[in-house]
């Protein structure tokens, strides 16, 4: 999960600021994202379904922000 | 509505704290017995209005507000809604408003990266067709605290909101936490549904507060449904 594009994010611009002040003025942009690892009871085929139905309607807030989903191993 | 009923519910979460200043408020000033809610209830006494407090809610977790408007009696919440019943949601409760989507938006950290805890001037500049043009264009003294207050809308639901006379209340002067048009409140396009960051019931009595523009904010919620 992920802030919009045109939402500012006061988190992200004070960690790159206070970055770029001890040094690593190279930085352009920090962008600050939410991760949730979620195990699911059995690999169903619709596994797929219930993720994306969690992550759009639940997890995310669909004003403010964007959402990938992966699988991992 | 139907029988319009004069009382008035509360609905407390794990994590509200603004609960008890509402209880007194309302009966010291208004002799109202606010009814306790719990979350976890399904259904609600018959009520004309409701109130959702300010406070933390499931600790914020997830986000201000998020986890409440899953809690089993915010069903009965959007039913009383939609049969035209009044609700109020102070800080956390507009939180819990636009996360259910009873009202639009949603909202943000400030700005500051901060909690902000100040006197906030609230610019009255609801429609004229609403409950609480009755403030009159006048501009209110009410305390303000909260971490996420930044009330954000797209471009195109801020024009809607400014169209249909729903922006209630926007911060004067200073705008303290970065809301979207310095907005400070918002009601629903019927009127019945007020969100709000700023606290009336904190500002209530010229000994604690040196406004009591909470009590005629109050006042006018009472009057949208008794």
């Amino acid at each position: 999960m992920q802030l919009k594009k045109d939402v500012f994010d006061p988190q992200s611009k004070a960690i790159n600021s206070t970055l770029q002040r001890v040094g690593f003025e190279q930085i352009k942009k920090v962008t600050v994202s939410k991760r949730y690892i979620i195990d699911l009871d059995n690999d169903s085929s619709n596994t797929s379904d219930v993720i994306e139905k969690l992550a759009a309607k639940y997890l995310s807030n669909p004003v403010s922000e964007t959402y990938t989903v992966s699988r991992l191993k | 509505m139907n029988s319009l009923s004069n009382k008035l519910a509360i609905v407390l979460f794990p994590g509200s704290n603004c609960d008890s200043d509402c209880l007194y408020v309302f009966k010291k000033y208004f002799h109202l017995d606010l009814i306790p809610v719990w979350h976890q209830e399904t259904t609600l006494p018959k009520v004309g209005g409701i109130i959702l407090p300010g406070g933390f809610s499931y600790g914020d977790y997830l986000r201000g507000g998020k986890l409440a408007s899953l809690s089993p009696i915010m069903k009965s919440v959007a039913d009383h809604v939609i049969k035209g019943g009044a609700v109020l949601g102070i800080c956390n409760g507009f939180q819990i408003l636009t996360e259910c989507g009873l009202l639009p938006g949603a909202l943000l950290g400030n700005t500051n990266n901060q909690f902000i805890c100040k006197e906030s001037k609230l610019q009255v500049c609801v429609g004229d067709h609403m409950y609480y043009h009755k403030l009159g264009e006048s501009t209110l003294s009410m305390p303000i605290a909260h971490a996420e207050g930044r009330y954000f809308i797209d471009k195109e639901g801020f024009n809607e909101l400014q169209d249909r006379g729903q922006i209630v209340f926007r911060y004067q002067g200073e705008n303290p936490n970065g809301s979207v048009g310095g907005i400070a409140g918002i009601c629903s396009p019927s009127g019945r549904v007020l969100g709000m960051m700023p606290h009336p019931e904190r500002s209530v009595s010229s000994i604690l507060h040196h406004s009591e523009d909470g009590l005629r904010l109050l006042n006018v919620f009472l009057s949208s449904f008794m």
